[in-house]
């Protein structure tokens, strides 16, 4: 008896199928704007002209900014056929012409404000940064950082659907799995304050980072005060 | 003989093919529904395209992974995210939230958006600070891996102007 189904076959359906599911964009694009495939089996006269690139089907452009603090990033530009390119001056820039065309740009910021200006007026306020700290091992606020939360409060005025991010931090004293714990206690404790000085809970998200991310860095089993803190993100 | 072992065979790719299959999509299913992040800034036309449905995105708009934000001739939307990673998108903009991951507690993350065309700004935020090039732009003909910054992405499309 001859099975109706080879596997050849399903695989073939398979593959189908997972191309379906994740068919990318580009491919689809560059082929629609190119020239139709002719089949002739006759051997063709090679002619100069046609091996003249054609106009570039996509001009596409990537600029470095500076961040306000006049820090400066990078960004590795990737396409398939070229060699990555490391943008990492303020104001690099690259153009890219279609797959593996990727041309190194030189900006400056009056250019930059000129083609991006509107966008980057588009951009959400940065994430306003509020610290708060802690007695050793307790979830208690210390007496200066209770008047940080009034700052707290005119920063969530000022913005159109505030939310808050709470993070607690520990010192090294202690494993990871009790600092976890700490430093989520202290999000927590700080959330509730929150929540009875009339935030509304729902908009207040709590996370706990335990050891991982020290203000000042120490050995393990250090007790440290400045490591011992909420930080509070409003955005 | 022959052949009833070749029809085996069959059925057994055909089922580890199967799960292998059920096993890739499972990741995406329970990817969706969850706040990647929120529209801060709407300016004009700003719409999230979601599950085949079109709806309008004001200011407080939830975005999730697998939503396409789409801006009009007027339009521009700014988006902050989880990780504080913060996205600009100008007029005549179609951007695809492709996937967002985010462990608030680790920093642990991943980040794919694709800008189809229009004009994109970007703040990278925590997921960055934690694994530099986990967050990744795309073009229709390039990736850009992010190492911690602000840049613009135009994606100009010369057959369409």
């Amino acid at each position: 008896m001859r099975p109706i189904i080879h596997a050849p076959a399903i695989i073939a359906a398979l593959f189908f199928l997972g191309a379906c599911s994740q068919s990318t964009v580009r491919d689809s694009e560059v082929l629609s704007r190119s020239e139709p495939v002719q089949f002739n089996n006759a051997p063709q006269p090679i002619e100069p002209e046609a091996v003249q690139p054609a106009a570039p089907a996509r001009r596409d452009m990537v600029v470095l900014l500076p961040k306000p603090n006049g820090y400066i990033g990078g960004v590795v530009v990737r396409s398939e056929g070229s060699e990555p390119l490391l943008l990492n001056t303020a104001y690099a820039g690259a153009r890219i012409d279609g797959p593996g065309q990727v041309h190194a740009l030189a900006y400056d910021a009056d250019r930059a404000r000129d083609e991006f200006g509107s966008v980057i007026q588009s951009l959400p306020s940065r994430p306003a940064n509020f610290v708060l700290y802690f007695l050793e091992g307790k979830d208690e606020l210390t007496p200066e950082s209770d008047g940080e939360v009034t700052r707290i409060f005119s920063e969530l005025k000022s913005r159109p659907d505030p939310e808050i991010w709470v993070i607690g931090h520990t010192d090294a004293v202690g494993t990871m799995q009790y600092n976890d714990q700490l430093s989520l206690q202290r999000a927590e404790r700080v959330r509730d304050d929150l929540v009875s000085r009339g935030i509304p809970a729902e908009s207040i998200e709590v996370s706990g980072r335990g050891k991982r991310e020290p203000l000042v860095p120490t050995s393990e089993g250090i007790s440290e005060p400045k490591n011992r803190r909420v930080e509070i993100n409003v955005r | 003989m022959v052949k009833a072992l070749t029809f085996q065979r069959d059925i057994l790719i055909f089922a580890f093919l199967t799960l292998l299959c059920a096993f890739l999509a499972m990741p995406r299913a329970m990817a969706a529904d969850e706040e990647a992040g929120r529209v801060k800034v709407s300016k004009g036309e700003v719409f999230i395209e979601r599950g085949g449905k079109r709806i309008a995105a004001p200011v407080g708009t939830s975005v999730q992974a697998s939503d396409t934000v789409l801006t009009g001739a007027d339009g521009s939307v700014g988006i902050t995210f989880h990780d504080n990673s913060l996205l600009s998108a100008g007029p005549n903009s179609e951007l695809v939230i492709d996937k967002f991951v985010f462990d608030s507690t680790t920093h642990k993350g991943e980040f794919d958006t694709s800008l189809k065309k229009g004009t994109l700004a970007v703040v990278s935020g925590k997921i960055v600070k934690q694994s530099p090039e986990s967050m990744r732009i795309r073009t229709p003909a390039a990736i850009m891996g992010v190492r911690g910054t602000e840049f613009v992405v135009k994606v100009d499309d010369p057959a369409t102007n």
